[in-house]
């Protein structure tokens, strides 16, 4: 009997755009935007179908978590944003200096040169000005972009950890509150308890008269 | 034992580097913890609320915020070793690179064969991979699993409070912040014309409690059920 050759197993993958790579650096703002803007979606929907409670509560829980999504993304992003800036210009201009052994930590992550020209690369630097480089500069220019980069992210994170204290106690509620009432149809259910409240006083003062 | 001084300066921008996945992950945990613990505290602080209600609300809180971390947790760390198992075997590949050319690096003899650029793009695409999972896993955690959990409570305490305000015998007593509870044994033997009769009393009970776990339903309709 004639036995056929198998034939070889083909290994296909899905390609990803180019700029894939630069999710491997994301920083805790983006990281707090991509968690906010899919809460805004996802969370809204899951409150507006909630099976559990009435089609009145459904409405005002999915408005009231709506309203705070905007606000507590807002606030968070712009924490982390401000502190991410600190942390970059603070080293751009001379507040902290790159520690003498931070190149080797860069240097053992990125142990090729070619490693570390991809990731300059990556990190916005353009090829022409990489390939005229040697590669104690490359691997010096790296760092210079590595070391402000991870202490913005720190900063970051701290002034997202102060911002919970300052801006999420303090003026969560309040700026709910305030969006709930200035936006129209955010207020269309609140309008509505409150024209049932005033009814349902009117009628009690009847009946008590 | 290491000084905050070099913390900051040296041991978390390495972690940063290094490991960018579990560095979001862990900056996330502490900030979650810290929001959580911040709004457990500003219900104590609050002076508005009852003393017990304090106390459950507080309970609440902290509830919601083990929830939440523990699926954080748990997810981000599965979905990115999800992610780094994906590129590793080729079934996400990176912009003009092969599914063999990963599976060739991915063993120690073939990985030298292989041009350090094409190296280089590899081990960042397999960063990349598992920081994107690691990211999808919280979106999951927070967005999606966490609110999920805390619906399902939520109505299941709403449920159970709603209960206790029915005897088991079928008579209906009426939980009012403002009078003890009264059963209403016959309806039809009482005058309809009073208002200060207890039973009147209990009508109107019955209908603000009602309206207020229904504040915008329409007031005739409440009228017409509680007549």
């Amino acid at each position: 009997m004639v036995t056929l050759p198998r034939p070889k197993k083909i290994a296909f993958g899905l390609h990803v755009p180019k700029s894939f790579a630069k999710l491997a650096d994301t920083k805790p703002s983006m990281q707090r935007l991509y968690i906010g803007a899919t809460a805004l979606v996802t969370q809204t929907a899951l409150d507006a179908g909630n099976p559990m409670v009435d089609k009145e509560t459904r409405k005002n829980s999915a408005t009231r978590t709506f309203a705070k999504m905007i606000v507590t993304t807002g606030s968070g992003v712009c924490a982390r944003s401000i502190g991410e800036w600190i942390g970059e210009n603070g080293i751009k201009k001379g507040l902290f200096k790159v520690p003498e052994c931070f190149k080797d930590i860069v240097k053992n992550t990125y142990s090729s040169t070619e490693a570390q020209k991809n990731e300059l690369e990556s990190l916005g630097m353009k090829i022409e000005e990489i390939q005229r480089k040697n590669s104690s500069q490359i691997l010096e220019s790296l760092t210079k972009k590595k070391y402000p980069r991870a202490i913005g992210a720190i900063a970051g994170v701290a002034m997202a950890v102060v911002s919970v204290f300052v801006a999420d106690m303090l003026f969560i509620d309040p700026i709910t509150n305030w969006m709930l009432d200035k936006c129209p149809r955010l207020n269309k259910n609140k309008n509505k308890a409150n024209e049932n409240k005033q009814q349902c006083e009117n009628k009690c003062k009847g009946w008590k008269a | 034992m290491i000084k905050p001084r070099q913390f900051f300066k040296i041991t978390a921008p390495r972690f940063h580097i290094e490991n960018n996945g579990k560095f979001l992950t862990r900056t996330s945990a502490l900030t979650f913890t810290v929001s959580g613990l911040g709004q457990g505290l500003s219900v104590l602080n609050n002076k508005k609320l009852p003393k017990d209600d304090r106390k459950y609300i507080f309970c609440q809180e902290m509830a919601t915020m083990g929830i939440n971390l523990v699926a954080l947790l748990t997810f981000s760390n599965e979905f990115g070793k999800w992610g780094k198992k994906l590129a590793e075997k080729g079934k996400i590949l990176p912009h003009k690179i092969n599914a063999e050319q990963v599976k060739q690096y991915m063993s120690e003899a073939g990985k030298k064969a292989l041009d350090s650029k094409v190296q280089s793009k590899i081990s960042t695409h397999i960063k990349a991979a598992s920081v994107a999972a690691t990211i999808l896993g919280q979106i999951v955690a927070l967005n999606v699993f966490a609110p999920i959990v805390r619906n399902v409570l939520a109505g299941y305490a709403d449920k159970r409070s709603k209960q206790k305000c029915k005897n088991i015998d079928g008579i209906k007593h009426i939980a009012s912040p403002v009078m003890p509870a009264t059963p209403i044994k016959n309806e039809e033997q009482v005058p309809a014309t009073m208002f200060t009769s207890t039973l009147h009393s209990t009508r109107a009970n019955d209908m603000f409690n009602s309206f207020a776990d229904n504040p915008n339903k329409n007031l005739q309709e409440l009228l017409d059920q509680h007549k």
